[in-house]
């Protein structure tokens, strides 16, 4: 199955190397930077696991199996937080290699949901696409 | 089959679009306005119809009301005594829903005081409606905004949820999350002469970084009430909503002061101990994540959209926290020397 950084109900916004993707049903936000925003943009880019450990140890010059490691590990804990998801590629981008300096640094998220109870907490925000079932009109 | 039987199964095979818009259209037909307004909301001119004086007192004193240019929106408030609407109301009335279908917009927040708010787009008609007569707390400083957010769409315009105060150095947005000393700030800066775009949420052109402002409310906690006394005149009535209790003041005597300007910085409020108001380099990811949580989450739909738009006026202008210190009075020179510096 391929992976997708297309996922409902998250947004994602590139600055420069950094990435901020943003849930904005449940008001968590998590920040990818370095490494870690790197192997998000390869998955945007349609790259897959593989292409994207090893262009990374390219650049890097870095150990391949380590890498490979790390990012096969980041990949997982990425589906598991939902900011990727299994399902319909993304567009394959001509030409993607990742923009890192130094040496490899095993890629984190960081997550911020300090906003998540204070959002819960107001009920205006809440409504959902779920279409509006209209109720069958009552016959008097 | 009856004949209200039968109108009954035609209206059931009408999508819910066309029965929005056939109800907003009753509504606009049917019914004598008693009060009127004209107001500016954004880069929008709004006619504001109240069924009731009651409904007018409790809304009218957050809008900046002038005679606007041209119409874009006519906005009718109206109770579930003076139209019956519960037709509109979806199954499983208990849940927030949002529908977006065919030119119309519309939103029902049922939460503990229930309120339908609806537009329809190709007809510029608007109307807020409450069941119960009673109108949530929450929306006195910023009534139907929702609508207004349902404006700007496909518009370089944005509702962000952050609060604007101008001087002749250009405006600055101050944008983060709840008690991070946004209205203190605007509130201090206002009091100082300075023009006033909002506390909570201000309409910004994401092209062009054109500010204006939404309404001429604020939202004070009482804490700060004896701060700002003699600014604010007479105490105004006090919403309180789990446990948040929050002064909602009308600014409508600052006059030509309530207005906008370009965007000239972003300053991100917070209290990090400082005694003087001091400035920290931020990133435009900071001013993002300061505006985008609120603005996403308060105004349903196209969130994709709005994101794209908060993501553009984050790199409009250089961003930086702002320590506000621990004397109000204090941050008007220094935003003015701040912006000064830029």
């Amino acid at each position: 199955m391929a992976l997708t950084t297309t996922v409902p109900q998250l947004i994602s916004q590139q600055f420069d190397s950094e990435v901020v993707l943003a849930n904005y049903q449940n008001g968590v936000y998590y920040n990818l930077d370095g490494s870690a925003a790197q192997i998000w943009l390869g998955l945007k880019a349609n790259r897959t696991v593989e292409e994207i450990a090893r262009a990374l140890a390219d650049t890097t010059g870095d150990d391949p199996a380590s890498i490979a490691q790390a990012v096969q590990a980041f990949t997982d804990s990425m589906l598991a937080e939902g900011l990727i998801a299994e399902g319909t590629a993304d567009a394959r981008l001509e030409t993607w290699a990742p923009v890192l300096s130094g040496a490899f640094v095993t890629p984190e998220f960081q997550r911020f949901d300090n906003l998540r109870e204070l959002l819960l907490m107001d009920p205006v925000h809440d409504a959902g696409e779920e279409g509006w079932p209209l109720r069958e009109p009552h016959d008097g | 089959m009856t004949p209200a039987r039968k109108a009954g199964r035609c209206a059931s095979l009408m999508t819910a679009s066309h029965r929005i818009r056939q109800e907003i259209a009753a509504v606009f037909a049917s019914s004598e306005v008693p009060i009127e307004a004209q107001a500016r909301c954004g880069p929008f001119g709004l006619r504001l119809g109240f069924a009731s004086r009651e409904l007018a007192d409790t809304f009218l004193p957050a809008y900046i009301q002038s005679a606007p240019e041209t119409v874009d929106l006519d906005l009718r408030f109206i109770t579930g005594d003076h139209h019956d609407l519960s037709g509109l109301v979806p199954e499983a009335a208990e849940k927030p829903r949002l529908l977006i279908e065919d030119g119309i917009y519309s939103v029902w927040q049922p939460a503990v005081i229930p309120v339908l708010f609806a537009i329809d787009l190709t007809a510029k008609r608007g109307i807020a409606w409450l069941p119960t007569g009673e109108a949530p707390p929450w929306i006195r400083s910023r009534p139907a905004i929702s609508l207004i957010h349902a404006l700007m769409h496909e518009t370089p315009w944005c509702a962000v949820h952050g609060a604007a105060v101008g001087s002749r150095a250009g405006f600055t947005l101050l944008a983060g999350e709840g008690h991070s000393g946004k209205t203190t700030a605007a509130l201090a800066c206002a009091k100082a002469g300075w023009r006033y775009a909002g506390d909570d949420f201000v309409a910004v052109d994401s092209q062009s970084g054109r500010i204006e402002p939404l309404f001429c409310s604020a939202r004070l906690r009482p804490a700060l009430v004896e701060t700002f006394r003699n600014f604010i005149g007479k105490t105004s009535a006090v919403s309180d909503f789990n446990g948040e209790p929050r002064h909602e003041l009308s600014l409508a005597d600052l006059g030509d002061r309530i207005g906008g300007g370009r965007l000239r910085a972003t300053f991100i409020p917070r209290r990090r101990g400082a005694v003087t108001p001091a400035f920290t380099p931020a990133r435009q990811s900071d001013a993002f994540r300061a505006l985008l949580p609120t603005t996403a989450y308060e105004l349903p739909g196209w969130p994709n959209e709005i994101a794209d738009k908060v993501a553009r006026i984050a790199g409009l202008a250089p961003v930086f926290f702002a320590d506000t210190g621990t004397q109000p009075m204090e941050i008007p020179a220094a935003f003015a020397h701040q912006l000064d510096r830029l």
